[in-house]
């Protein structure tokens, strides 16, 4: 750990202080900034669009209730927001897995890879599928790294992780993904 | 036509996930414009009250007419203070207001007055 001054902490409590002693061109410069990337996440993590805007928006309503008591130098919104997103896709799936759908109840297809669909260039459509099939926490480390291309002591975390056991969730993740793309991809000749 | 599977052509490496990754990333479609708004809706909502400015109801604005509240406080008093003379009728006032000379003088004063400066100027 260094000391060094992070310009993007301090630029993350300026901001939020500026919110909250009223200041609304604050407010729309920390939503423009951080609620896509939450949203993204939530999305890659949910796989339902409509899902993924309610956490996004339950994350920026914690962050606005916190502002008045954000320290600067404390953390990156982009780290808490994530961490945030993060807890509540987990609860979501977790209460999907355990409350069994009323009878006669005929969900939209929702999983993550039907956002797959809405997704242009086909290989970036199978990429989208095949992460929607891997474990939870090695879709979370592999978005986080890939996608949304955080750093690894930051997704260490984001996860409450230790770095090494995010590279090991990222490793084993791309090595599925390797797998499920490849199986995308038979090769067939006429013979 | 016959299909036949051939693994072997895959490369041993695998498909170029990092290519992949990049084409993911530049096809994210963006939130929706209605909920971005809602998020800022949400955001000015939940902004601590003291720094919001808030409209001005017709309370606050009949309030500001007479002063704020030190004039609101000020008008309050005297109106309470001109409702207990009229109820409690004070004694040591009655002399002043009941005397009929006093009463005469202070009443005939200015025609008085009139009077002497028309005599002076010879009407």
């Amino acid at each position: 750990m260094t000391d060094e001054p992070d310009p993007e902490r301090a630029r993350d409590a300026a901001l939020l202080a500026a919110y909250a002693a009223g200041d609304a061109r604050a407010a729309r410069s920390l939503v423009e900034t951080h609620a896509p990337r939450a949203l993204a996440v939530a999305r890659r993590m949910l796989g339902s669009a409509a899902e993924a805007e309610e956490v996004a928006q339950e994350a920026m309503l914690r962050l606005w209730r916190i502002a008045p008591e954000w320290r600067a130098g404390e953390a990156r919104i982009s780290t808490w927001l994530y961490r945030v997103v993060a807890n509540l896709c987990t609860d979501r799936l977790r209460r999907a897995r355990t409350v069994p759908l009323p009878e006669g109840h005929d969900p939209p297809d929702e999983r993550p890879g039907a956002v797959a669909g809405l997704i242009e260039g086909q290989r970036a459509a199978a990429l989208a599928r095949a992460l929607a099939d891997l474990p939870e926490r090695q879709r979370l480390a592999v978005t986080l790294r890939h996608l949304e291309e955080r750093p690894n002591p930051e997704i260490a975390a984001i996860m409450g992780l230790s770095v090494d056991a995010v590279e090991s969730l990222q490793a084993r993740g791309r090595k599925r993904l390797r797998a499920l793309l490849a199986g995308t991809e038979l090769n067939y000749h006429e013979g | 036509m016959n299909m036949t599977y051939r693994p072997d052509r895959t490369p041993p490496e695998g498909p170029d996930l990092d290519a992949a990754f990049a084409e993911l990333r530049a096809a994210e479609p963006p939130p929706r414009p209605a909920f971005m708004e809602t998020l800022m809706a949400d955001a000015l909502a939940a902004m601590p009250a003291a720094a919001v400015p808030r409209r001005r109801g017709a309370g606050r604005m009949l309030l500001a007419a007479i002063g704020g509240w030190v004039g609101g406080a000020a008008l309050a008093g005297a109106a309470v203070g001109g409702m207990a003379v009229g109820y409690l009728d004070p004694v040591g006032l009655s002399p002043v207001l009941s005397d009929g000379d006093l009463a005469y003088e202070a009443a005939d004063a200015p025609a008085d007055a009139l009077l002497a400066f028309a005599e002076e100027a010879g009407l």
